[in-house]
């Protein structure tokens, strides 16, 4: 949306986003999310693996499906390209606002030097590597997550 | 009945590491295929279909990808060598993932061509394919089911279209002139095949005429074939046994301890197919969400294609070749043992007009092969022949 028209915005926050292509066209910048195994996406997505595990077993069929739906989804929009827009890298430098990039030490999913990468792209940009954090910032240290946010957001840290 | 006798050309010396390694297909590295050996294996499985035609048998051939379990990988490369070398059998296809595909004009072009070399002796199989076929299409898995009909439909009609040419604007495909050269032997065009596993797909098949098979399990053709004939009971026609087809391993001998021996053999097939990595076999949106939630209730856990009697999984990997005569999934023994059997599921599924034979499998070598299809056609196909006999091609036309 911000490299379209920034007019309505005054600061911009990513939390481990994705959806560009940094590096060579057979090196994998986004860990395959599906062709991997469970165990695995856990140890590459949590600093604390343990913390991403769920009962499935135990959830009602309607929370189930709308995990299966999300699952969908996910390969809906993001199959091929896969989970980027080849074209997207090219507009970032319209984003001309204070821009916060919010990373985990441990994300395996896209890891802190793809976000330093996307932070060249973005002209006001820095990023803030969160330690014992993965893919998932705002669950697994929750704390930390919403202090380095409001710092931003409030100019604090500007 | 007519019988089609397949072989899906397996890499076998493969097998062990790939058994090792969690993994037949999608990720085992293809340093595990000797090229030299592959060599030999191919064109003996090529002279095997060949015998096929000479002792009165159809053939059948499958494609599957990135695989040492299977090493045809386009269907009609295959046909058109096999088409060269035989002169009566007819040939199906089972067939074009054409979900997989990224051009269906390609696709009704090829199976064209392959019905005009053949003299019109083409079966057309229009297949969703294996869940872990996705992965080296790289087809999406969240539409593939509006692909897949969106291609049948556009195949048809590039087939059957005289007077093109015609533009297709689709959802997944665009063509501004299909009119493709050569038309089909068979007017309009060569008969049709899908494959299933559920009542949902006998009822889509209904609806157009097609003939469906399913495959190792007799637990799911009976509600498949139910649901067929009575959706077409719906549609004011009937459905004889030669809209349905089964597939199954066969092992026969002079011996029923001969007969179970080449089972046994041909049925690690089954018992290999299903090793996959666990990320491939469940791709998002391939299958249905009431199935999804039933997985994840259950843990994870996931079936494969056999189930015994009551419609409970049965373990395929591990599966004994008893195991596997009582789910439908192998027919074994002498002569008599093997037309007993599949007399015996035809009658329980209200009949079935086509035999799909998994005749070699696995480590079953060239002589057991031969000896396989020579006394099967000898002594078990004329006995099929004379069950649920093919109607004329002109009686299937009028009744639909």
């Amino acid at each position: 949306m911000m490299v379209r028209s920034t007019a309505r915005f005054s600061r911009l926050v990513l939390v481990a986003p994705l959806g560009i292509k940094l590096r060579g066209r057979d090196e994998r910048d986004i860990a395959d999310m599906h062709g991997i195994e469970r165990a695995e996406y856990l140890r590459l997505a949590w600093a604390e693996p343990a913390k991403g595990e769920a009962d499935y077993t135990a959830l009602p069929d309607t929370e189930l499906a709308a995990i299966v739906r999300g699952r969908e989804a996910f390969a809906l929009y993001g199959w091929k390209p896969y989970m980027h827009n080849p074209r997207l890298k090219r507009w970032l430098h319209r984003i001309d606002r204070p821009t916060l990039l919010l990373w985990g030490a441990q994300d395996g999913i896209v890891t802190p030097s793809y976000g330093d990468g996307l932070r060249q792209e973005i002209p006001d940009a820095r990023i803030d590597i969160i330690p014992a954090v993965g893919h998932f910032p705002h669950w697994e240290q929750p704390e930390e997550f919403v202090q380095r946010l409001s710092a931003f957001v409030d100019g604090r840290n500007a | 009945m007519r019988v089609w006798y397949f072989s899906e050309m397996a890499y076998h010396p493969a097998w062990e590491e790939g058994l090792k390694r969690g993994s037949l297909r999608v990720v085992l590295p293809s340093a595990n295929y000797d090229p030299k050996i592959g060599h030999q294996l191919l064109n003996r499985y090529l002279d095997e279909f060949r015998l096929c035609d000479e002792v009165g048998l159809d053939i059948m051939v499958n494609e599957h990808h990135s695989t040492s379990t299977c090493l045809t990988i386009s269907v009609p490369m295959a046909l058109a060598v096999i088409a060269r070398e035989t002169k009566r059998a007819r040939l199906l296809s089972l067939g074009t993932p054409i979900a997989n595909r990224p051009d269906p004009v390609r696709v009704a072009e090829e199976m064209a061509w392959l019905d005009v070399l053949s003299g019109g002796r083409l079966e057309m199989g229009l297949v969703k394919g294996a869940p872990y076929e996705i992965a080296p299409a790289n087809s999406n898995p969240a539409n593939l089911m509006r692909r897949y009909w969106e291609a049948h439909d556009l195949i048809l009609k590039a087939m059957s279209t005289t007077d093109g040419p015609f533009s297709w604007e689709g959802e997944f495909f665009h063509y501004r002139n299909v009119n493709i050269w050569p038309r089909p032997y068979q007017q309009p065009t060569p008969p049709v095949w899908m494959t299933g596993l559920s009542p949902e797909t006998g009822r889509m098949a209904a609806e157009r005429g097609h003939v469906v098979g399913t495959l190792l399990s007799l637990s799911a053709a009976g509600p498949m074939f139910d649901a067929y004939r009575r959706r077409a009971q719906e549609l004011g026609w009937t459905a004889g046994p030669d809209r349905f087809a089964y597939a199954g391993v066969v092992g026969v001998g002079t011996t029923r301890e001969e007969g179970l021996r080449r089972a046994n053999l041909a049925a690690d097939y089954v018992r290999t197919s299903v090793v996959v990595a666990e990320p491939f076999t469940n791709p998002p949106g391939y299958n249905s969400l009431a199935a999804n939630i039933a997985m994840l209730k259950s843990g994870g856990k996931r079936g494969g294609f056999v189930r015994d009697r009551q419609g409970n999984p049965v373990d395929q990997r591990t599966a004994t070749i008893e195991q596997l005569i009582e789910s439908g999934t192998c027919f074994a023994g002498t002569p008599d043992d093997v037309y007993n059997q599949i007399k015996a599921l035809n009658d329980s599924v209200g009949g079935f007009g086509n035999l799909l034979m998994f005749g070699q499998g696995g480590f079953l070598d060239h002589a057991d092969t031969v000896a396989n299809i020579t006394l099967f056609a000898k002594e078990v196909l004329p006995r099929l022949r004379e069950l649920n006999p093919t109607p004329a091609r002109a009686e299937v036309a009028a009744a639909q």
